[in-house]
């Protein structure tokens, strides 16, 4: 398993180094027939989005883009998740950085901000 | 008229029309959880990322911002979110259901029986407020024409509310001089009608001679005219008292937390709830917002490490349900300034359009819940009592009792579709499609609307709504009615055979709704909704039919001393066909043709046509669903 990449700053932004994408993320400890439904990136300033591959359900990857990218990435999920506990979106690494929080049980989805530096 | 003020635009109110008013709503829990969420997390990156996509970011977990700004509910301003949503599409519902009842079989055209110059030989359960004027009274003598204002008070004050011009009440009496939906189902089900002759059935010309002595072939005169003017010829109230169209439309309309139709907005608000992500950037034009977002998640983070700092060092264990509630407080004092603050700002007004596909997910939800109201009413038979007071020309006056009941049936040419299920939303039939793209036309139109415009609008809004009303009624209409007429005062003894009781009637029509189709030519499609009907009408004069007054001046041979007359009495048997032109706009017209074996006076066969021209008073009040 490699080092992670990203890293979220104090703001809640998470940051990826260039040099670093592709980064693959996934779904951390998902409860039973849970998985992840689309997952788009709005570029900023866009309104139209990039949506990217998921594989098996379970993960998905940023591809590359160059230095000074940012925009939102947003993941909605389906299946039987309750919001008894956050389910989280990281990057699939040693440490398992955190990329995004979903809380809402109704809502079932969450977006966070991307930078790539 | 849609957008009445700020509070009826910002996406919280669609959140919290349909989230928090749910049965066993789930805010409490979310948002409660939510802040237990935080406090748990030990990870400084994970905070970050709890507080700076759940909470900044709100629209990401909307439903702790809504139960923040839902728990203060001595706030009128808050308690005005509650059904801001609903307000904004009601006039778009309202339209629709007022086509739907004005197509429905049991609306009449005109006047009842009792009228002078009726068109309609049998009764209906009710009608629309409006203005009738009706020739050849098939039940008069000689030709006369009356004139009917009918007052369909429930939906007056249906229209007036769901509009706005008078607010539907929120709670008791709140706001001041507001209407409730109570009041307005309870009147529903009354009509009330008041009829004036505006000519003459009999000879309203006398005069003598001007030069009495003279012989000569061409005479001079002076003429003078009898009876000039409108004159009183009586008044029906009607109640329904059982399958109440009206009522079934005022208490949908109405209606809120306790309606069975939140399972299905629920869901169709959920499917959309992913658009809410576009509302993001509207957000950022939204300058309390932006000011808000600057430092609402470093003050927040230190809140929580606060609240963990008392909690020790193993916050999961030690977190009291005290700190937790504490700390959740924080978060809703947090959204209420900010709503608050957002609701007074001009910059925030732009986040209405990026809710507008939540606001017609909404409508759309409502629509299938209103076709399937509809269809469930019109599936129910309508009875109705009513009472006439008649003066009709040179007759005595009298009252009408009469019991009318009205069955709709013969199957819709569509069938109302089940909403969606979350999920189904790319394989939609095409009637789904068919409501999903009419919720969506709906929005547009109400989303650009003004006080400038506001009766283009609802113009607008009815003439989407048509067709697909036109595609769900039942086109049959059945209407049994049965009358007893009874003298206001007992007939003269010396007039042979009299009873205080008048007459007896019954009748029944049948009645086919013929609606263009999308096929349809563009002849067809002018003359627009035809109702095509035939009726019977059975009548059992028990007493003579009298005469009085000046129409007794134009029988010879009589004393100058008669006051009284009175013809012969009999069965009348009365057959009718009418076609009513207009059904379903605001302006109609019923042509009838009417064959009877005899009058209440003449005994002989006679036949007539009656026509007539009725408006739809309603749409004055700008909702009308009825013109195209």
């Amino acid at each position: 398993m490699a080092a992670c990449k990203s890293a979220v700053d104090p703001n809640g932004i998470v940051r990826i180094p260039s040099a670093s994408l592709p980064i693959t993320c996934k779904l951390q400890a998902p409860p039973n027939g849970v998985s992840m439904e689309t997952v788009e990136f709005f570029p900023s300033g866009s309104s139209k989005p990039t949506s990217y591959a998921i594989t098996n359900g379970q993960s998905f990857s940023i591809p590359a883009m160059p230095q000074g990218a940012k925009g939102d990435l947003y993941v909605r999920i389906g299946g039987p998740y309750d919001g008894a506990n956050p389910l989280w979106v990281v990057e699939d690494c040693d440490g398992q950085s955190p990329i995004l929080a979903i809380t809402s049980s109704a809502a079932k989805y969450a977006s966070t901000q991307l930078e790539v530096f | 008229m849609v957008i009445h003020n700020l509070q009826s635009l910002i996406p919280g109110a669609v959140i919290a029309a349909f989230f928090c008013l749910m049965p066993n709503s789930q805010c409490q829990n979310e948002c409660s959880q939510f802040a237990k969420d935080i406090l748990k997390e030990t990870n400084p990156a994970k905070i970050s990322l709890l507080i700076s996509n759940n909470y900044v970011n709100f629209t990401n977990n909307p439903v702790c911002f809504i139960d923040a700004n839902q728990t203060n509910k001595e706030q009128p301003q808050v308690k005005a979110l509650q059904s801001a949503a609903e307000q904004a599409i009601a006039p778009a519902r309202t339209s629709l259901w007022n086509v739907f009842e004005s197509l429905s079989g049991s609306q009449q055209q005109g006047s009842s029986l009792s009228s002078s110059g009726s068109t309609n030989a049998v009764s209906k359960p009710s009608g629309p407020s409006s203005l009738a004027e009706e020739f050849g009274g098939f039940n008069e003598t000689s030709g006369t024409s009356s004139m009917t204002l009918q007052w369909a008070p429930g939906t007056t004050f249906t229209d007036l509310a769901l509009t706005g011009l008078v607010p539907l009440c929120l709670e008791k009496n709140i706001p001041k001089g507001c209407i409730s939906p109570g009041l307005l189902k309870g009147l529903s089900p009354f009509t009330f009608k008041v009829t004036g002759n505006t000519s003459n059935g009999s000879q309203s010309l006398t005069g003598k001679a001007a030069a009495p002595v003279s012989t000569g072939t061409t005479q001079p005169v002076t003429v003078s005219k009898g009876l000039s003017g409108v004159s009183f010829a009586g008044l029906t109230v009607e109640y329904s008292f059982f399958g109440s169209k009206d009522k079934a439309a005022a208490k949908e309309l109405t209606d809120k937390s306790d309606s069975s139709s939140q399972t299905a907005t629920v869901k169709q608000y959920l499917d959309e709830l992913a658009s809410a992500h576009f509302t993001v950037d509207e957000l950022s034009k939204c300058d309390v917002y932006n000011n808000w977002k600057a430092g609402a998640a470093d003050d927040l983070r230190k809140q929580a490490e606060e609240v963990r700092k008392q909690a020790g060092s193993t916050p999961e264990g030690y977190l009291t349900d005290e700190q937790v509630s504490h700390f959740q407080q924080t978060i809703e004092n947090e959204y209420r300034s900010l709503l608050t603050g957002m609701l007074k700002s001009r910059s925030c007004q732009s986040s209405l359009l990026a809710f507008r596909k939540l606001f017609a997910a909404i409508l759309e939800a409502k629509t299938y819940d209103d076709f399937n109201a509809q269809q469930n009413a019109s599936k129910k038979p309508e009875v109705a009592l009513e009472y006439d007071l008649n003066t009709p020309q040179n007759k005595p006056s009298y009252s009408s009792a009469k019991a009318t009941l009205n069955y709709s049936f013969g199957n819709p040419k569509k069938q109302v579709p089940e909403p969606p299920k979350k999920g189904d939303t790319a394989s939609l039939t095409r009637q789904q499609n068919d409501i999903h793209d009419y919720a969506s036309k709906q929005i547009d139109v109400l989303a650009s609307a003004t006080k400038a415009n506001s009766s283009l609008t609802i113009q607008e809004t009815t003439a989407n709504a048509k067709p697909k009303a036109e595609a769900n009624t039942a086109p049959w209409s059945l209407t049994v009615t049965g009358t007893a007429d009874i003298y206001n005062s007992a007939p003269a003894s010396s007039i042979p055979s009299s009873s205080q009781l008048r007459d007896i009637q019954a009748g029944a029509e049948i009645a086919y709704l013929f609606a263009p189709s999308d096929k349809s030519g563009t002849i067809r499609q002018l003359i627009g909704d035809v109702t095509a009907a035939a009726a019977y009408s059975y009548q059992d004069q028990t007493s003579p039919a009298i005469l009085t007054g000046a129409a007794l001046s134009d029988f010879t041979g009589l004393p100058s001393s008669t006051t009284t007359a009175y013809a012969q009495r009999g069965v009348i048997h009365l057959g009718q066909v009418r076609l009513g032109l207009g059904k379903g706009g605001n302006t109609n017209f019923p042509i009838a043709f009417t064959y009877s074996n005899r009058t209440e006076l003449v005994v002989h066969p006679t036949w007539g046509l009656q026509f007539g021209i009725s408006y739809n008073l309603t749409s004055l009040l700008g909702s009308s669903g009825a013109s195209k």
